[in-house]
């Protein structure tokens, strides 16, 4: 049973976080349980619906997917950090204008997940921004709406560069 | 040239300023939800919180033969490990009955299942520990003993004479049968020129919550009080429930719904191990939580629109509809849920069939019956989409049969708009509909003509498109009729209460939810526009049966129209207590 536990430091938006955690812990059950981070959701537990959708050393990673142990020494960001900085204000704003949430639930995966592709560059089609929210599932069936709000920021940026 | 007139049009209520009703405006409860700072009950930790897993029966019909807990209580972190005849001693079994549905029967249904469990998924055993995961370990070291019963799993022969009766004490597997005959369906069929008959099968599917149903239930014996956090749609009826089967008072019983993941019509019932999770906070004496995970989901929200319906049309050569008939068969698994019954649906299949068409004719009989299946109940837009499809199924097939064109068919059926008020064959009244009116602006928006002649070209170059037209009548904001008369403490009225603050915002207090449909931004327009406030001083309270008007919640798109009025109706009261204190103050 030595191995269970792991002492495990990670970087998680931005603060330097110290914590013993089991070691099939998953890191949306460690951001929720440990940190009280519960912007990231779990909706399926096994990697379909993307709530629980997060970043790992910039990437957009499945929160259930992950295990705690495997953070050790990563930086890590979940909405409450990416919406604190103001990283996404415009894609939050652009969501809220559009209503493009009813429940919310699925929000914080669908605004992490949009904002890895729209700082890919560029103005993605909409099908473009259809295949990369694939992975994230949204039950009140607001797509259309979503699709537009993060096409809307894509426009808005490249306005902006130009 | 277009001739503009002199004079302006007359401006209306809703052109004042702080006028917001029938606009289109961002909802103020969104940024929470987009900055991760939504409270869902799945969210919750209370302190000194401990966590229930369940174990659930992997047969569809088994004697619970023996339970040994001796393992399971010596894991780690466990808290306890009840059974079902451990947890009935603190919270009592109920029957998911109504007295307007005639004959309707069930049996009475435990928190966690009592000496069998009648379907897989059923919980058969609670255990209790410092977090889930401990909790879900220990369940795998519950021993049950299960002899396995035989299982009815088809509705079709559930009524049969050799299928075995699920609950012996019943006598027979029929929940409710409903029998309606209007106008003379006989005479109604020999007048037709063309009888068309078929059956519509409906599979089972269910409304899937991307935040799974979620409670947390604290007992504080100090206070002899029970706070519930819950994800429904209807916390004053959970508060009755909660009160009635643990043996307490209504004002002993909060419930506090905040942001909700997903409701859809499933989070309106009432689930036993929800009830037995606030059973247990009361065993305990501390906080409890439940989130159903996804497999849980699936074997035990509400399931809904198995159906079979065997259907019959008849109708003249000119397409006039003279008799309608159906026979719906629909397995609802093992118990009626409660307390709004698994017999609405059919219940309402037999009302909107042939909805708003004028043929009067009409026999129809539902039956409903037990299966050895997870349970079905209503979900969002009860019945309609049956209906809509036998329906409209049958007039499509109709006017096949006869050679008319499927739009020209409903012309000449569809109750004509200035007959109402009026009844439909299942004597359901209807006070105002225009489904003329709106055929013919559909006729002229989708420029009916030119797809059916585009269908005919493609159709010569092997593309085969199909075109399809439903009419039909949506039940919404149902008043008493439809479970108080029966008796669910369900209200059917919602009160809005406003309060002006010292400067001189306004805080509403609501009985109906937020479920993500708006209801915390369409009641904010509407008080807003009726006190005439701008709407950033406008502060919704929902989801507290401490803080809150009695009301029946959300379901039945009831919120906005029952709500939104309850609101309109408040806003109008304190402005004018308002103007007459103002006007007197200065003497106007």
């Amino acid at each position: 049973m030595s191995e269970r536990f792991h002492e495990i430091a990670v970087t998680v938006n931005g603060e330097e976080v110290r914590e013993r955690v089991d070691a099939r812990k998953t890191l949306v059950d460690f951001l929720r349980e440990n940190l009280a981070l519960t912007g990231s959701h779990v909706g399926c537990e096994h990697g379909v619906c993307g709530a629980c959708t997060v970043r790992v050393e910039g990437a957009v990673v499945r929160g259930c997917l992950m295990l705690a142990v495997q953070c050790d020494g990563k930086r890590v960001e979940t909405i409450e950090g990416v919406a604190d900085s103001a990283e996404i204000a415009d894609l939050q704003q652009a969501f809220v204008t559009r209503n493009a949430l009813q429940c919310g639930y699925c929000t914080p995966g669908m605004l992490l997940t949009a904002q890895e592709l729209l700082a890919s560059g560029g103005v993605p089609s909409r099908e473009a921004i259809r295949i990369h929210l694939s992975g994230n599932y949204c039950r009140c069936t607001g797509y259309q709406a979503i699709v537009d709000a993060v096409e809307a920021v894509a426009k808005a940026r490249a306005g902006e560069r130009a | 040239m277009k001739i503009t007139e002199d004079s302006p049009p007359i401006l209306s209520a809703l052109d004042r300023p702080n006028s917001y009703i029938g606009r289109s405006l961002p909802r103020p409860n969104l940024a929470r939800l987009t900055e991760g700072r939504a409270q869902y009950v799945s969210d919750l930790t209370l302190p000194r919180m401990a966590h229930v897993a369940f174990v659930r029966s992997p047969h569809a019909h088994a004697r619970i033969a023996a339970i040994d807990t001796g393992a399971a209580k010596k894991a780690p972190g466990i808290i306890a490990v009840v059974t079902g005849a451990e947890i009935a001693k603190v919270i009592t079994p109920w029957v998911g009955v109504l007295t307007h549905l005639k004959g309707i029967k069930s049996a009475p249904q435990h928190a966690i299942a009592v000496e069998r469990a009648c379907w897989q998924g059923e919980a058969v055993c609670a255990v209790v520990a410092r977090s889930r995961a401990e909790a879900e370990d220990a369940c795998e070291l519950v021993e049950v003993t299960f002899e396995p019963l035989p299982v009815v799993t088809d509705a079709e022969t559930a009524l049969d004479a050799d299928t075995p009766v699920i609950h012996r004490e019943l006598g027979d597997n029929l929940t409710f049968e409903r029998v309606h005959v209007a106008g003379d369906p006989d005479q109604g069929f020999r007048d037709a020129d063309a009888v068309v008959e078929t059956t519509f099968v409906f599979g089972r599917h269910t409304g899937v919550t991307n935040e799974p149903r979620s409670i947390v239930a604290d007992w504080n014996p100090g206070d002899a009080r029970l706070t519930v956090y819950q994800g429904t749609q209807a916390p004053h009826m959970m508060q009755n429930l909660f009160a009635k089967h643990l043996g307490l008072e209504e004002h002993q019983v909060r419930v506090v719904t905040k942001d909700v993941g997903g409701s859809f019509g499933i989070k309106v019932h009432t689930y036993a191990d929800e009830m037995a999770t606030v059973a247990l906070a009361k065993l305990l004496k501390r906080p409890v939580k439940f989130v159903a995970d996804r497999i849980e989901s699936f074997v035990t929200d509400i399931h809904a629109r198995d159906h079979r319906v065997t259907a019959k049309i008849g109708v003249k050569n000119d397409g006039t509809i003279t008799a309608w008939e159906i026979d719906d068969l629909t397995g609802i698994g093992p118990y009626s849920v409660y307390p709004r019954t698994s017999g609405i649906e059919a219940n309402q299949v037999v009302n909107l069939i042939g909805g708003p068409y004028t043929c009067p004719n009409y026999r129809a009989r539902a039956r409903v019956v037990f299966q050895n299946k997870n349970v079905m109940c209503q979900y969002r837009a009860v019945g309609h989409p049956i209906a809509t499809a036998v329906t409209e199924g049958l007039v499509e097939l109709a006017a096949a049969k006869i050679g008319m064109d499927p739009l020209e068919i409903r012309r000449r059926n569809l109750i004509p708009d200035d007959a109402h008020p009026s009844t439909g064959p299942s004597g359901i009244k209807f006070e105002a509909l225009s489904h003329h009116e709106a055929l013919a602006h559909l006729d002229s928006m989708m420029n009916y003509a030119g797809l059916r002649a585009e269908q005919k070209r493609l159709r010569a170059q092997g593309v085969h498109r199909g075109i399809g037209f439903a009419s039909f009548v949506e039940v919404t904001n149902p008043s008493a009729a439809f479970y108080g008369i029966g008796g669910a403490k369900i209200s059917a009225q919602d009160g809005v209460t406003i309060r002006l603050d010292a400067q001189g915002a306004i805080i509403c207090q609501t009985g109906v939810t937020e479920q993500g449909q708006g209801t915390e931004a369409i009641i904010a327009q509407i008080a807003a526009s009726s006190f005439g406030v701008p709407m950033e001083r406008v502060r919704v309270i929902t989801g507290d049966t401490d803080n809150t008007p009695y009301g029946g919640g959300t379901w039945a798109s009831r919120a906005a129209g029952i709500g939104g009025e309850a609101a309109w109706q408040a806003g109008k009261a304190l402005r004018a207590n308002v103007l007459a204190c103002a006007a007197s103050i200065l003497q106007a």
